[in-house]
């Protein structure tokens, strides 16, 4: 995206996630959340033909929808990617850059049978990324924090993982529901 | 103490860092960047983190109050 783009997309920004965006040093935080709201002012005209919404954040910091609190949202990025899903039931989406994390991580994160099957896999990053993603997943459909999923065991039909490529980047995407 | 906290959170993220800087909402970092953090304070403090306390240390002056409590 050109700066021109970018200041563009900013005028199709509300004020106030505008001025989130501009609050971000960072040029790849603003750009996640310039773009991660405009993902979602598409979703919900194509799916339920609205235009106009307020996005705001609970106590827990879980998106939802002022006007529309029978509509569920999530929304997720990292460096590479970004990811949004709606539905008429509470959802979680998780999008992860896949890189190296050591072993204490691994252990704070994983349960104790997750932690066996990672160490048994050929690749112990995209392993690991997909069981993050999927904790993640379960917090945001919860609303509770991601400790209440940490050495927990997580049912591995929670959530789908996919993998994918952007560039010299591959991440994993996690959806779940109730 | 408040230094070596902001020193060692400026490694998580390019946004400027601030005692009340929020680490996800001002920070940019996510869920797992908090997690890498807690347990990079962990090994440099020789602390242990209960995970219960995890999501009340949300803003930067709330890791420094805790880590002066707990260190």
């Amino acid at each position: 995206m050109t700066e021109e783009e970018f200041h563009q997309f900013l005028f199709l920004l509300p004020e106030y996630r505008k001025e989130k965006t501009l609050r971000y040093r960072n040029y790849i935080d603003q750009l996640n959340c310039l773009i991660s709201f405009l993902l979602l002012k598409i979703l919900l005209k194509r799916k339920y033909d609205i235009i106009d919404f307020t996005m705001k954040y609970d106590k827990n910091g879980k998106p939802y929808l002022k006007e529309y609190p029978d509509i569920h949202i999530s929304i997720s990025h990292c460096k590479c990617a970004c990811a949004v899903v709606i539905s008429d039931s509470p959802v979680g989406i998780d999008v992860q850059e896949i890189r190296k994390y050591n072993y204490d991580i691994y252990q704070r994160v994983c349960s104790e049978r997750e932690l066996q099957q990672l160490m048994k896999s050929d690749n112990k990053e995209e392993f690991f990324t997909k069981i993050w993603c999927v904790k993640e997943c379960m917090a945001k459909v919860s609303g509770m924090g991601i400790e209440n999923y940490l050495k927990q065991e997580c049912e591995n039909n929670r959530g789908i993982t996919v993998v994918r490529q952007v560039r010299n980047y591959r991440y994993v995407v996690a959806v779940c529901d109730n | 103490m408040s230094d070596r906290v902001i020193e060692i959170i400026r490694e998580y993220t390019d946004n400027e860092v601030k005692e009340n800087s929020d680490l996800i909402n001002d920070l940019g970092m996510s869920s797992l960047d908090v997690v890498n953090l807690v347990v990079a304070f962990e090994d440099e403090f020789e602390i242990e983190v209960p995970d219960s306390k995890i999501k009340e240390l949300t803003t930067v002056d709330r890791i420094v109050k805790y880590l002066e409590e707990n260190v």
